[in-house]
């Protein structure tokens, strides 16, 4: 059975891919990773509120940042950090402690950056395994597995700027799984426990209540994520440090940014047009089929990145509901690339220099010095103004492509 | 399809840092000490330092500033004497475009043969006064002392092909000098290897 497995095509795609990304995790760095894990490294010295912690200890620390993320975050990095310290060294700490210059080169620095990417590579691998299971045909899985694991937008988001987000995606995408077993209120807890993480998986909780045909299944999913996410959150919200760095931090003050003033103190916040229409479209439909479900967690991350200004990072919400969406109907593939390339070409032209040839300064501090995108088209055209002619184009081609989901019949 | 993916992927990886390496102009000789104090630069407060490159075609330095409110417009003067007294750089950079707390780099034509030269760098702002003074950053708290800047400085390459070739030198000994991590990452890529080819060598073996 073994000899089976590893001479199958699915297994070469695994191990293809896998090769891949043990190419890249060592060789390249995002400041992100080290911040979120210097921040993560007060667990294992009993700090369990890490947000009054780095704000009464601001001025010690030689990162002063906060800690943007919700709590499960600092308790899944700190815990691996305790577990994973035999094979980081006893260096590491004094490399998460270095701000300085030169840190990119401290000798261990590529071992740093394996290990501490190892959870995300387990992690893309079992969203690779979770992903064939939504589908049936054994052509198309290995098409699917082949889409995820070649992609090369998921392969940038996760092992070059290092993405927390994977862990999020993958929690969403077991509610899926557990949606199409009618498992509900699983489903649903899937989707609290992911909202524990990071706060967007509450966006798809709507989907799930439209998706339930009876009143005890939309009132159990109610609870099973807004329970799931107050019994997380409740031990901090008294805390103003939680409130001031993680609920009025990233995604939650953007999606209100968007807006247009209407007069007399009132503003129409254009990504929650957005999103109630696509939950008012599924409520509409008069069969709710999970391949809207589908379609709905693919729509919501899109909608909102094209309505406002986004970290790439985020991109990774979407990726694998694009791929199921492309298996399912291969005529949108190339709209599916033309959104995609638009969608990363964006924040490559932030004025950000780990947006650009920084992100190579653990092969060289000399990659810092060469000039940013931005700063090189500045010298002949306005990179906000490019900037905001691809938004644009951007959010017409997430509009065309939410009015063909829309429009497809489901089976 | 595998191998094509694999190869394309895998001359990406190992060609692209080197491509990208051909665009650059300026390389780091000294990074910027450990900032511990600043000091106001006007009128005839004037900051001067003796530096001594390790290379050729000394062609920047890069100091950090602060300019609260962005209230300094005046020049700032950079000038570069050799120990003759000869001025080699003479530049201007207005208050107007140092942000507060940046590093600023200021570039000026490469001083083709400053390996090992004693060079006289002066910063000064002679029309800038006390309150809205550039504060220029040292490394030391000046107190009854010399001043010393946090001055970093900046040699272009001669060859950007050895400099592509210097990076790449670098990358492979950092990752031999972890030895255990490398000895064990190639074990890794290998055992993948050969799974991914275990049905062709098997072949190969029985034939």
């Amino acid at each position: 059975m073994l000899k089976e497995i590893i001479y199958s095509n699915l297994f070469k795609i695994f191990a293809t891919g896998l090769l891949i990304r043990l190419l890249i995790m060592p060789f390249f760095y995002h400041p992100d990773i080290k911040v979120y894990h210097f921040q993560a490294s007060f667990l294992k010295n009993g700090v369990w509120n890490i947000y009054d912690y780095l704000k009464e200890n601001k001025n010690n620390f030689v990162y002063k940042e906060e800690f943007v993320y919700f709590p499960l975050t600092y308790y899944f990095l700190g815990s691996y950090q305790i577990l994973a310290s035999p094979f980081l060294g006893n260096q590491f700490e004094g490399w998460l402690n270095d701000a300085s210059f030169e840190s990119t080169q401290r000798i261990g620095v590529f071992r740093y950056l394996f290990i501490l990417k190892l959870p995300y590579l387990i992690l893309d691998l079992f969203i690779g395994f979770l992903l064939t299971k939504l589908i049936l045909r054994q052509e198309d899985k290995k098409k699917l597995l082949a889409l995820w694991m070649f992609n090369p937008f998921s392969i940038i988001l996760i092992y070059i700027f290092s993405n927390v987000d994977i862990l999020i995606v993958t929690l969403t995408l077991l509610s899926l799984i557990f949606a199409r077993k009618n498992k509900l209120f699983l489903a649903a807890i899937m989707l609290g426990v992911g909202s524990g993480f990071k706060a967007y998986p509450i966006f798809f909780l709507p989907f799930l209540v439209i998706f339930a045909s009876n009143i005890k299944d939309k009132l159990l999913i109610l609870l099973g994520g807004f329970g799931t996410i107050g019994l997380i959150l409740f031990p901090f919200l008294s805390s103003t440090a939680f409130q001031e760095a993680a609920l009025v931090s990233g995604l939650t003050t953007r999606i209100f940014q968007t807006n247009i003033d209407i007069g007399f103190g009132e503003k129409i916040i254009l990504p929650i047009i957005f999103i109630a229409m696509l939950y008012l479209f599924y409520y509409m439909k008069k069969t709710k089929t999970f391949d809207f479900l589908v379609a709905g967690f693919l729509l919501i991350p899109l909608v909102i990145f094209s309505s406002i200004h986004y970290h790439i990072q985020w991109l990774l919400w979407a990726i694998p509901f694009a791929i199921l969406q492309i298996i399912k109907t291969p005529k949108s593939l190339n709209l599916f690339i033309f959104i995609g390339i638009l969608i990363f070409l964006i924040p490559f032209l932030y004025d950000d220099k780990y947006m650009n040839f920084s992100l190579l300064s653990v092969i060289s501090n000399s990659y810092q010095q060469l000039p940013t995108i931005f700063s090189i088209i500045q010298k002949f055209y306005d990179p906000y103004l490019l900037q905001s002619l691809i938004h644009s184009v951007l959010a017409a081609s997430v509009a065309v492509l939410s009015y063909y989901l829309i429009k497809q019949d489901y089976e | 399809m595998n191998k094509k993916v694999i190869i394309v992927y895998f001359l990406l990886i190992l060609t692209t840092p080197f491509i990208i390496s051909l665009g650059i102009k300026y390389l780091p000789e000294n990074p910027q000490p450990e900032i511990k104090s600043y000091a106001k630069i006007y009128g005839e407060n004037k900051f001067s330092q003796i530096i001594k490159p390790e290379n050729n075609n000394l062609s920047a330095v890069g100091i950090t500033f602060k300019n609260p409110n962005l209230r300094n417009k005046n020049n700032l003067h950079l000038e570069i004497k050799n120990d003759s007294g000869l001025t080699l750089v003479n530049k201007i950079v207005n208050g107007q475009v140092i942000g507060d707390g940046n590093f600023l780099r200021i570039k000026f034509p490469p001083i083709i043969d400053s390996i090992n030269k004693n060079l006289i760098v002066n910063f000064s702002s002679e029309n800038s006064i006390d309150n809205d003074a550039l504060e220029i950053s040292l490394t030391n708290n000046h107190n009854g002392m010399k001043p010393q800047l946090a001055l970093a400085t900046f040699y272009s390459p001669e060859n950007p092909i050895f400099t592509g070739l210097d990076i790449y030198s670098d990358w492979f000994n950092k990752l031999f000098k972890d030895f255990n991590f490398m000895l064990t990452y190639f074990f890794l890529l290998f055992i993948i290897i050969i799974l991914i080819n275990l049905e062709k060598l098997k072949y190969k073996i029985a034939n």
